[in-house]
């Protein structure tokens, strides 16, 4: 067979022709009858942290905590409260205020906004070392460049490809296709809004009882805490503090294990020019003791920024 | 590393074709440089260990192994494969094979060619530098093969190989979690289709890639497991090693023109040589020598021929892939004891099923389905030539690329490096 090179070129053409449209058709195809896979969450979780902490933009209203704040505060529904300002939820998992953390916070906040606020969620868990570890935030800030681009803009091309495996598709065609009735939602304001179907109030009390074995709330973590305060408050950055609300057997807890103490703590915040804020643990419900269901965090984030609000317009 | 190893063999080869009467010399002193950075980076920590045991059983207390220099312990990706195609380019040149090429360029674009520069094929120089010398511009039908081999190949590592890696991996990991049978030939054929898949599909990659250059590497794995002898599962396994191995140790060594004896001799010491290649242990060795024997047992009792004239080819088979199976254990198995304990559990055909059917576990047993379906289907259209229709050849053609591209996005596994990387 004696093919000419224009032949030849006709049959590639025609080829990578109708490769496209037949690949589209069967991609299409896959998607329709892929079974559900945890790996979509995992790519939305992912993309929401290294958002969370590698975002330039900065912020009138910055609340930090630990998961209590990232799930318990919403910025969404403070927002009515505080028409017209910036939230950012700072929040990370099993987080302490140590120097990075608190550098980290600074690094958000709008220094040239006329109203700047720093809100900190001061769980015993933030003022203990295993808090300062900061293992969730440490972990955050070592991304790799390619891993960063790769989530932060080809975050839709991994979620649409996302990968399955036989085994899941098998289990879909049983009609076991992967359930959960823990539900998390990734909201572009730092609050990831959480619910159980079944919550159990218990399931957090077991973890928490042996958390503070050698792992104390000490006067030296609080006062790098405090001289911090001191540093924002001199920049004209009004400063919060609150304690999450979680339930009173949670908080006994805590006080009797940690070395917690709430009203040293306050009194420490109010000295160091800093407000503290009250709120009662029975006006909200938690799916596991520690942190509160969806609809809780949106009732306590209103009641925030109503607390907050006749501070803030007090600001010339 | 690479230009050391390169200008050694490439100022070699001038001297050997320049003053053969020197031939002699100048080839040992070329083998000596390459071999002696093999040995100096992938074997002197194994081979001084030994030693070291040896003379601690005869009462000297020396520590040889604490004086290697620290930088032996890297060890270069690739080494094995360009040493041996650096060699290969020197003896050619040696046995009046090949003329040496007089540009260093030409030299050292066959021996750093990126796609095959780490993991294979061993492509000879007698085979590359005449395609590098009269390069001639691909066609539009050379890059459409090209992409149809990449493809296969991507197919072969990210959708079949990864994906059996996990249960794979499980199971070596902890040799003692079941002493099932049947749990130990399924991780064993999940591994043989592993490396296969794995090392094929990077071998694809490399020929589909090297085509769209317009570079032709011979094929390095033809459908090895439909094998009916040993001696033929060598003739389709790692091709370009195999025929390396004949050519250059086996060959020298006297092949089968030596009597029986030295033939049999011949064949083990280039078994065992080829599985040192592979990795400095005392289980490359062993799967080495596991092969020889097998090798030795078929041409004594030929029972290969035997059962093939029988019409039980499938039976042929059959044994091939049990041995081979068996082989592959100590191939993949950390330590001798582990190797040596998953052995006596496969062979002990006991009825224990006290394993436990995890997700890693389903999920390899589906994908070893598919991975034989994958090389039943291909080797099917290849031997039987089953599409003849040119339309319908075209439209499947098309489609099959589609089609692998397509579910190898969807279904791919957990990225794993290429298992022969380690090499």
């Amino acid at each position: 067979m004696n093919l000419s090179t224009s032949s030849f070129k006709k049959i590639f053409q025609e080829r990578v022709f109708w490769l496209i449209p037949i690949m589209v058709l069967i991609i299409l195809f896959i998607k329709a009858f892929a079974p559900k896979s945890d790996e979509k969450r995992v790519i939305e979780n992912n993309s929401f942290w290294k958002h969370k902490t590698f975002d330039k933009k900065t912020y009138q209203i910055v609340i930090a905590g630990d998961s209590r704040v990232y799930r318990g505060v919403s910025p969404q529904a403070m927002i009515p409260v505080l028409p017209g300002m910036n939230i950012l939820n700072f929040g990370y998992g099993s987080a302490g205020f140590d120097n990075i953390m608190l550098n980290e916070i600074s690094k958000k906040i709008d220094l040239k906004a006329k109203q700047k606020v720093v809100v900190l969620g001061l769980t015993p868990l933030t003022l203990t070392q295993e808090g300062r570890n900061n293992y969730h935030l440490n972990y955050e800030l070592k991304t790799k460049r390619e891993e960063l681009i790769e989530l932060l803009y080809f975050k839709r091309a991994f979620q649409f490809f996302v990968p399955f495996t036989l085994d899941q598709m098998d289990q879909k065609l049983k009609g076991k296709e992967f359930q959960t009735t823990f539900h998390q939602e990734y909201t572009s304001t730092g609050w990831v809004a959480t619910y159980d179907e079944k919550p159990w109030e218990e399931s957090a009390i077991k973890s928490y009882s042996t958390r503070f074995i050698n792992n104390q709330v000490t006067e030296e973590n609080l006062l790098q805490v405090a001289n911090k305060i001191k540093e924002w408050t001199q920049q004209g950055v009004m400063v919060f503090g609150f304690r999450p609300p979680t339930t009173h057997k949670m908080v006994a807890l805590e006080d009797s294990l940690s070395g917690y103490n709430e009203q040293w703590v306050k009194t420490k915040i109010v000295e160091s020019g800093g407000i503290w804020l009250d709120f009662n643990v029975d006006d909200y419900s938690t799916y596991d003791g520690s942190h509160l269901q969806k609809e809780s965090a949106y009732r306590f984030s209103h009641d925030l920024a109503t607390k907050i609000k006749p501070f803030v317009s007090a600001i010339p | 590393m690479l230009i050391g190893s390169g200008l050694i063999d490439y100022i070699a080869g001038h001297l050997i074709y320049n003053y053969p009467k020197y031939k002699n010399p100048l080839l040992i002193i070329s083998l000596s440089g390459n071999l002696g950075t093999l040995f100096a980076f992938k074997y002197s920590r194994f081979i001084f260990s030994q030693l070291e045991s040896i003379l601690h059983l005869v009462g000297f207390q020396v520590t040889i192994t604490q004086n290697i220099p620290d930088f032996f312990y890297i060890l270069p990706i690739g080494i094995s494969f360009y040493t041996f195609q650096s060699m290969s380019y020197t003896i050619d040149v040696y046995k009046g094979d090949l003329k040496p090429t007089g540009n260093i360029f030409h030299f050292f674009a066959y021996l750093s060619l990126f796609p095959q520069l780490v993991a294979g094929p061993i492509v000879r120089a007698k085979t590359l530098l005449p395609q590098l010398i009269k390069m001639k511009p691909t066609t539009e039908i050379e890059r459409w093969h090209g992409v149809k081999l990449i493809a296969f190949g991507f197919l072969k590592k990210i959708l079949l190989a990864d994906n059996l890696a996990p249960m794979v991996n499980t199971a070596f990991a902890d040799v003692q979690q079941t002493h099932s049978s049947l749990y130990w030939w399924l991780a064993i054929l999940g591994f043989a289709f592993q490396i296969y898949c794995d090392f094929s599909g990077y071998n694809d990659i490399a020929r589909g890639l090297a085509k769209m250059m317009g570079f032709h590497f011979k094929m390095n794995f033809n459908h090895p497991y439909t094998s009916s002898s040993i001696k033929e599962f060598w003739q389709r396994w790692h091709i370009s090693l195999s025929t390396w191995f004949r050519d250059y140790v086996y060959i020298p060594l006297g092949g089968s023109h030596k009597g029986k004896f030295r033939s049999h001799l011949n064949m083990w010491i280039t078994m065992i040589v080829s599985g040192f290649w592979h990795g400095a242990s005392w289980n490359f060795i062993v799967w080495g020598w596991l092969h020889a024997l097998y090798l030795s047992i078929e041409r004594i009792f030929k029972w290969p021929l035997v059962l093939q004239k029988s019409d039980l080819k499938w039976v042929a088979t059959f044994i091939v892939m049990v041995q081979v199976l068996i082989a592959w254990v100590f191939f993949r198995a950390q330590t001798f004891t582990d190797a040596w304990s998953i052995i006596i559990n496969m062979l002990s055909f006991n009825t224990n099923l006290d394993f436990k059917i995890t997700p890693d576990l389903r999920n390899g047993f589906y994908f070893m389905i598919l991975a034989v379906a994958v090389e039943y289907v291909f080797y099917r259209i290849k031997i039987k030539n089953i599409i003849k229709n040119t339309t319908l050849l075209k439209v499947t053609d098309v489609f099959l690329i589609a089609l692998m591209i397509s579910i190898t996005l969807f279904l791919r596994g957990k990225g794993h490096e290429f298992i022969y990387f380690q090499f």
